[in-house]
């Protein structure tokens, strides 16, 4: 079963993406904030995260920086989540390292056709 | 308002039939209701049972049109099953490549394109490849018989929604420019292809022959007559060596005669000798 940490400080987005993800057959954990994510990373890495940009702490944007400059073992498919919906902060994000780009609101046609695009479903 | 009597249903259903080939049994007597409501409502009558017996006492040309466009089902994304996309790039199209290395032509229909993303989708492909494809005409024509959806294709502007089903997100980077909440194709790539009306019932000899021609999910809202005119009419519109491609699960077993079930390629039928079109114009 594939691993997916869903980093949202939205507990109700944490509960939707997780009802959504685990009838896709991944196995959840989740994270408040990035600095939280980056914490679990560290002891146990997901297949995937799917990375909400604005959060207290630290937001998605940086975790994905400091992920992405870390020389762990293996790097996990991150697909951002957000209500950022522009086009310069795709483009940041991209070019920061994400695989996909999810413009909330999202359902799960939206989340499925994503992780097909990622090749994890 | 009384229900439809089963005279009204199966007039109306023989009347949409006959127009558009979508067979419309008893049991989608619902669809009826969800699809023609709206369209009721918007001409000032209550439900769509007034604005069927309304035109059935006065039969209408126009109204007869609209409704069969409300009667569609539009439904496509882009990149829609993502297999035939990636075996029409890597293995048809690379293979057709070499084929007609010479004459550097390629036609494609999309036969029931709905808004558009399918042909914006090869558009995209080809795009992708541009090198590849150098020096080659490729034309791309994309026909639906509703009106509705074509007018959205050529306009190109898709919701946030819409260009997230299918497409990814570096193709929505490079290909789509932000306009407001929607998402707009770029001039490149709709100017590749060309959006047209057209009854799949109707002659087909005036588009002439293609080498890949798309006409995925569409005959399974056909009966069984219907469906064997609209494929005996695309067989004779295919090129030699060129592909039909139907949806996946469409069963043709024994309708396509003349066309050979790709062993490899789900849903993909070649053709191995020439088009009878091209063989009656020569």
């Amino acid at each position: 079963m594939k691993t997916c940490l869903v980093v949202d400080d939205s507990k109700v987005i944490r509960r939707v993406a997780r009802r959504i993800l685990e009838e896709l057959q991944f196995e959840i954990d989740e994270a408040v904030d990035g600095h939280d994510a980056w914490e679990q990373c560290q002891s146990k890495m997901p297949d995937m995260v799917l990375l909400d940009w604005n959060m207290p702490v630290m937001n998605g944007f940086d975790f994905l920086r400091q992920l992405r400059g870390s020389d762990v073992p293996k790097q996990p498919i991150v697909v951002f989540c957000t209500t950022e919906n522009d086009l310069a902060h795709i483009r940041a994000a991209i070019d920061a390292g994400a695989n996909e780009y999810i413009m909330k609101p999202f359902d799960r046609e939206i989340i499925e056709a994503k992780l097909s695009q990622v090749g994890l479903i | 308002m009384s229900n439809l009597t089963a005279t009204e249903f199966t007039t109306i259903a023989d009347i949409i039939q006959k127009r558009s080939g979508l067979m419309l049994t008893m049991d989608k007597i619902y669809l009826l209701e969800t699809r023609l409501t709206p369209f009721a409502r918007r001409r000032g009558m209550a439900d769509y049972k007034l604005l069927l017996r309304d035109v059935l006492a006065n039969p209408n040309d126009v109204i007869l049109t609209e409704i069969i466009e409300a009667m569609m089902t539009n439904e496509t994304y882009f990149f829609r099953d993502k297999a035939p996309f990636s075996n029409i790039d890597e293995d048809f199209l690379s293979k057709f490549r070499k084929q007609n290395a010479t004459e550097k032509k390629l036609r494609i229909w999309c036969a029931a394109c709905s808004t558009g993303q399918e042909p914006y989708s090869l558009a995209m492909m080809f795009n992708e490849k541009v090198v590849e494809w150098q020096g080659w005409s490729i034309e791309i024509l994309a026909t639906d018989i509703s009106e509705l959806p074509l007018a959205r294709a050529r306009a190109g502007v898709y919701t946030q929604f819409e260009v997230q089903r299918g497409l990814p997100i570096n193709l929505l980077m490079k290909y789509f420019t932000q306009v407001d909440e929607n998402w707009k194709i770029i001039p490149k790539i709709a100017s590749a292809v060309k959006f047209q009306k057209f009854n799949l019932l109707d002659s087909m000899s005036g588009l002439g022959c293609f080498d890949l021609i798309l006409c995925r999910n569409v005959l399974i809202y056909f009966n069984q007559a219907g469906k064997i005119k609209v494929l005996e009419s695309l067989e004779r519109q295919l090129n030699r060596n060129g592909a039909l491609v139907l949806g996946a699960s469409e069963a043709v077993f024994g309708l396509l005669p003349t066309l050979q079930p790709s062993p490899d390629l789900r849903g993909f039928y070649i053709r191995s000798e020439p088009s009878i079109a091209s063989t009656i114009a020569a």
